[in-house]
């Protein structure tokens, strides 16, 4: 830890992000230009930022996103107070119908979803434009099908028929920019 | 750290107070992907991250004249989202196991093959990995210096906590990243895999 106090190797992350106020950042460049190894980790921490903001998806918020806010602005303050009683109004009511549809299943078959559809989940936004035979054409294709949604911001959670190769579905989705937003992995 | 008077989108939330919608989607516009993906690194789930802007952009609308201006605008919007990340998390409670005995007292050694470490942070495919395999709280703070491009007084703001923390955190952090880097990049090109 020694090395580490002469160093100044907590700094060097944000002189990297060229974050730090003057003072710091004068004395931190004063050291860089007599140590090779705080240079070295400079360069592996620039090649870090640069990764890091890379690596990021591009978030899915568009169109809808703002509609769906818009929305929620536009309702009066007391409608608002009301909402949350009303979601659990709701909430109830399909806790209820839940119940009573499982009582009906052979619990024996019923597996969490996590286990049998491992990735062949995925996410989409369709466009808003994006008709239901186009949307239903494209699903036969991969073959998938929908199994929840729209949830926040329009994302439909679909599944892919055992026989559909996940990447290659992916795939075919990206390119289908006229009708799909936004497709990932769930 | 950069105040508030140097930040020209506090005009935006002084309108958005006063009820100007066309305010809130220039706001919109240019801050919801910013929530998005520092939510996307701690719930993980894109619908919830997708749920968690809507929801802070709608304390904005309601609450944007509580902005002090001591704080960049960014600064502000990231704690109000930091905190209702924590309570989706408390309520869901399946992370709360992993925020704790992620603050270990030492540090991992530093690793070596530092060129590999290099060469493997140029794939964004090799960097996302690694990412993945930090523990939340090193993410974190790897998006916000990283990603975001906050100073380490902006993130421990955000994440309210000591300044310190926020510089060990990023310590363990960039070792962790160093090592698994350095490992990946000895096994070869990702992208030509």
């Amino acid at each position: 830890m020694q090395a580490e106090q002469e160093h100044p190797i907590e700094l060097l992350p944000f002189f990297a992000n060229g974050t730090l106020e003057a003072e710091e950042q004068a004395r931190v460049a004063t050291h860089l230009s007599a140590c090779g190894a705080c240079r070295d980790e400079l360069a592996f921490l620039q090649a870090l930022h640069a990764g890091i903001r890379a690596a990021e998806s591009p978030a899915p918020i568009g169109e809808t996103g703002w509609r769906r806010l818009q929305s929620a602005l536009r309702k009066p303050a007391r409608a608002r107070r009301w909402l949350p009683w009303a979601l659990a109004a709701s909430l109830a009511v399909v806790m209820v119908q839940g119940v009573l549809l499982f009582r009906h299943t052979d619990e024996a078959a019923y597996q969490p979803a996590g286990q049998v559809h491992a990735g062949r989940l995925l996410q989409v936004r369709f466009r808003p434009q994006a008709t239901e035979s186009a949307i239903r054409a494209l699903l036969q294709s991969l073959p998938a099908q929908i199994v929840s949604g729209p949830g926040a911001l329009g994302v439909y959670r679909i599944r892919l028929a055992p026989e559909a190769d996940p990447e290659a579905a992916l795939a075919i989705l990206r390119r289908r920019q006229d009708l799909i937003e936004h497709a990932a992995r769930d | 750290m950069v105040g508030a008077k140097a930040d020209p989108h506090a005009a935006w939330l002084e309108a958005i107070a006063r009820g100007e919608e066309a305010a809130m989607r220039g706001f919109y516009d240019t801050y919801a992907p910013v929530v998005y993906a520092f939510a996307l690194r701690r719930l993980e789930q894109p619908a919830e991250a997708a749920d968690l802007v809507h929801e802070v952009m709608l304390e904005v609308w309601q609450k944007a004249d509580t902005y002090g201006g001591r704080s960049r605008v960014r600064t502000w919007l990231l704690g109000i989202a930091h905190h209702k990340i924590l309570d989706r998390l408390r309520v869901v409670s399946r992370h709360r196991e992993r925020e704790t005995g992620t603050e270990p007292d030492s540090l991992p050694a530093e690793p070596e093959g530092v060129l590999e470490a290099l060469a493997a942070a140029a794939s964004a495919r090799w960097v996302r990995y690694c990412l993945e395999r930090l523990s939340v709280i090193h993410r974190q703070v790897m998006h916000l210096a990283f990603f975001q491009e906050l100073s380490y007084p902006e993130i421990a703001a955000i994440l309210d906590c000591p300044t310190g923390t926020v510089k060990t955190r990023m310590l363990h952090a960039r070792r962790q990243m160093k090592r698994c880097l350095a490992a990946v990049g000895a096994a070869g090109d990702p992208d030509t895999a």
